[in-house]
């Protein structure tokens, strides 16, 4: 190649050299396993949910009269359309599903730990804004559960002091849950989007500032390999496997991760009998109501996300990252992970007795993982870079 | 990129010892294919057990005791 084809080469140009230094020679450690392959994979999902969203939007009527016909209209009319919903509405579930397994490899690999704090944090204002999103998603279809959703979780902010009835209403652009409320938590569904893929980019940009971990979870800084076509062919096997187990549910259960009562037109007149929220909102929804009383349970959802935000600066050990080499934190994250799933089983149980007790102590259980964080990290202190010295890449010499 | 957002890492170059057409995709896969599962399922018994017994040992708990007492769990003078 000559210096001036060299100089006019599309990957040197202003936009393209940046996707190029991050999308395409992006320097990867060599030693990633197929756990990595999560976080692209999250990325696709994003772009999956605003692109089917984008169609079914060219369909949609944002109006208490017409919402239910138009998503029906879509369903029957729209060539298509039942393709574009069923992607969307099962995506969102399956966007949950791989970042769920994205923050857990996190957990597992250390990833979070310093230098990568940043990472971790704009990864939970993420996790945030899914959250929000995804709510506000379930509220366009106008079904009788979109409807009573929407009526519990803002009536959840009257529990504030002094300013929660205001902002209750606010919410709701009237005095209850109505035309006004369906248009602005639209109108927001089309936002919120955007704002995770700045949010998204945001996050690759500080994961690209010190590097990927790696699963030994030590400095990789002379060991890496581009991103493409190495980690592009190895995370195309994570991609097939993920269309097929969409797939699966896409056209054969389409409607198994919903609710029945919500191909129910809303009607503010009969309250569903038992008002279950989505699968992923399960453990929140677990912690909600782990304290009886409501201004207590809401309280209770501010530290779930501190203590998100607060793991990189808990854990204690930096230079032995991942739980493969730190027995104490694997034992204490195994049992974080099982109390993670008994938070979602216990999420859709009645408030009954046999249900109350554990649905107690499984929050407790929680906030107790990040509480013992930094035990782990002081006791293995004791034996500093006791992995490092035995093995060929170690942090370089200052 | 780099530290502070400087140099970037030095990328390997990747030597094939094998040309395309000697190259098998995932070579190996099949190859102790039941004792690689044994090793990473029953083989990690420890790492099972701490996930699946919580779990497990819970939803059975209740589902169990709530049968045995017409929808109802005794499992303290509370519950009488």
């Amino acid at each position: 190649m000559t210096i001036r084809n060299q100089r006019f080469s599309l990957l040197k140009q202003p936009i393209f050299s940046i996707l190029n230094q991050h999308l395409i020679n992006y320097p990867t450690p060599s030693n990633l396993n197929y756990w990595a392959g999560f976080g692209p994979l999250a990325g696709i999902c994003l772009v999956i949910q605003i692109v089917t969203g984008v169609f079914l939007a060219m369909h949609y009527t944002p109006h208490v009269d017409l919402a239910f016909n138009s998503v029906e209209h879509i369903m029957r009319d729209v060539e298509g359309g039942w393709f574009l919903r069923y992607m969307h509405a099962n995506g969102a579930s399956m966007f949950l599903i791989v970042v769920h397994f994205h923050m857990f490899r996190s957990l597992y690999y250390g990833s979070y730990s310093s230098p990568r704090e940043f990472v971790r944090c704009s990864g939970v204002v993420i996790f945030l804004l899914m959250i929000v999103t995804a709510f506000i998603g379930y509220v366009p279809p106008w079904g009788q559960m979109s409807f009573w959703g929407a009526t519990v979780i803002t009536s959840l902010a009257s529990a504030i002091p002094v300013v929660g009835d205001t902002i209750v209403t606010w919410l709701w652009g009237g005095f209850s849950v109505g035309n006004a409320t369906l248009n602005r938590f639209f109108s927001l569904h089309y936002l919120l989007p955007f704002l995770l893929v700045g949010a998204s980019i945001l996050h690759l940009g500080a994961l690209h500032q010190y590097g990927s971990n790696n699963p030994l979870g030590i400095n990789s800084y002379t060991d890496k390999i581009a991103s493409y076509p190495y980690y592009y062919v190895k995370d195309l096997v994570g991609w097939v496997a993920f269309a097929i187990f969409s797939s699966i549910f896409i056209f054969y259960a389409p409607n198994v991760l919903g609710h029945p009562d919500n191909y129910i037109p809303a009607n503010p007149m009969p309250t569903p009998p038992h008002i279950v929220p989505e699968w992923y909102f399960l453990p929140i929804h677990a912690i909600l109501r782990s304290i009886p009383d409501k201004a207590g349970g809401v309280a209770a959802i501010a530290p779930v996300f501190i203590c998100l935000l607060a793991l990189p600066f808990l854990n204690q050990s930096m230079y032995v990252r991942s739980a493969k080499f730190r027995p104490i934190y694997h034992i204490i994250y195994l049992l974080f992970l099982a109390d993670r799933l008994l938070l979602g089983w216990i999420g859709c149980q009645p408030v009954e007795a046999p249900f109350v007790t554990i649905g107690q102590i499984s929050p407790f259980v929680f906030f107790l993982f990040f509480a013992i964080m930094p035990i782990p990290g002081r006791v293995q202190r004791e034996n500093p870079n006791y992995f490092s010295e035995n093995f060929a890449f170690s942090y370089p010499k200052k | 990129m780099g530290v502070g957002g400087g140099s970037s890492a030095k990328v390997k170059s990747v030597v094939y010892a094998l040309s395309p057409y000697q190259q098998q995709t995932m070579p190996g896969l099949w190859k102790d294919f039941t004792s690689k599962i044994y090793k990473r399922t029953l083989g990690d018994w420890v790492s099972i057990s701490l996930v699946a017994v919580p779990v497990i040992g819970t939803y059975f708990y209740f589902s169990y005791g709530t049968t045995l007492n017409h929808g109802y769990l005794i499992i303290s003078n509370e519950y009488h």
